[in-house]
């Protein structure tokens, strides 16, 4: 129940809407993304990335595709 | 199945297609110069995430071929534009199994994009001369589409266009440059589109792939033209 509210917490925190979890043992946060499909910009990137260019440059070239 | 080369030859194609009619910022054309950006781009559409270039989203759509066959052919559809009502286009083509089928479906998907209606003189069970319908429907549609292929031998799409024209309507016209070859007094000739009705949005085609992107890419641009639509993100 409490690492229930604890994550709970976090989500209202959190951007992008990730979610923080803390192990109770360690102090470590590890963070979850929910399992919803990404964006055409990300995955436009990493095809770009696929295709040879780095990572700066598909970035560079999302952004410009985007505008 | 598309192929990513196939696919990526078709990108290269509208983002040119983009540039000869709109205009594209000398940043986008660099970046439209690498064939990376095709393929990745490519791979993108195929993946069916509907990848944005130039206020354009893309997708992949299953146009018909002019002899029925499947087409698979990326569609831009802009984003930049909002239309300002619902639009009613009159389609004049001949009325035969090698026109009838293909033409329709594939307006019906560029048309649907931008929530266009068709209007064909079938489209319902009119009660009157057909050609007083056909003059009633170019006279009430926002603007009008004409395909003159296969109408060497019963022209009446041609008749249909000079109604247009007299009646001072926009339309385009779909011009199909491989018509038949007539032997006249042993001289073999093909048969060519009267030049009078060569106008500005005069589009001729082989394939129907290569019409539609260009046709996609110039009917946002038709229809802000005519105010039909405002520019502004959607």
């Amino acid at each position: 129940m409490a690492t229930k509210q604890a994550a709970k917490k976090a989500v209202t925190k959190s951007t992008r809407g990730s979610v923080r979890f803390r192990s109770s043992t360690s102090r470590a946060f590890a963070v979850r993304f929910p399992k919803s499909s990404p964006s055409w910009e990300t995955n436009l990137e990493n095809n770009l990335v696929e295709e040879g260019l780095s990572r700066t440059k598909a970035r560079e070239m999302v952004r410009l595709a985007a505008s | 199945m598309a192929n990513l080369t196939a696919v990526a030859a078709q990108v290269k194609s509208a983002c040119d297609l983009m540039h000869q009619y709109e205009g594209l910022q000398k940043r986008q054309l660099n970046l439209i110069h690498k064939k990376e950006f095709y393929r990745g781009f490519a791979r993108s559409i195929l993946a069916g995430d509907k990848p944005h270039f130039a206020g354009y989203v893309f997708d992949l759509v299953h146009f018909r071929s002019i002899h029925g066959s499947d087409l698979p052919s990326i569609l831009p559809v802009s984003r930049k534009i909002t239309i300002r009502r619902k639009l009613k286009a009159f389609v004049g083509h001949r009325f035969n199994d090698a026109v009838t089928p293909n033409l329709r479906h594939n307006l019906a998907i560029i048309f649907k994009a931008y929530g266009i209606q068709p209007w064909y003189s079938d489209s319902d069970s009119p009660n009157g001369p057909v050609f007083s319908i056909i003059l009633d429907r170019i006279r009430k549609s926002d603007f009008s589409v004409f395909d003159d292929r296969e109408t060497e031998t019963r022209p009446n799409t041609l008749i249909e266009i000079g109604t247009a024209i007299g009646l001072d309507r926009p339309y385009f016209y779909f011009n199909y440059t491989d018509k038949r070859i007539v032997e006249i007094d042993g001289k073999r000739e093909k048969i060519a589109t009267a030049s009078d009705l060569a106008g500005m949005l005069y589009m001729p085609y082989r394939e129907y792939d290569v019409l539609l992107r260009e046709f996609a890419v110039r009917l946002p641009l038709f229809l802000c033209d005519k105010r039909f639509a405002k520019r502004g993100r959607v």
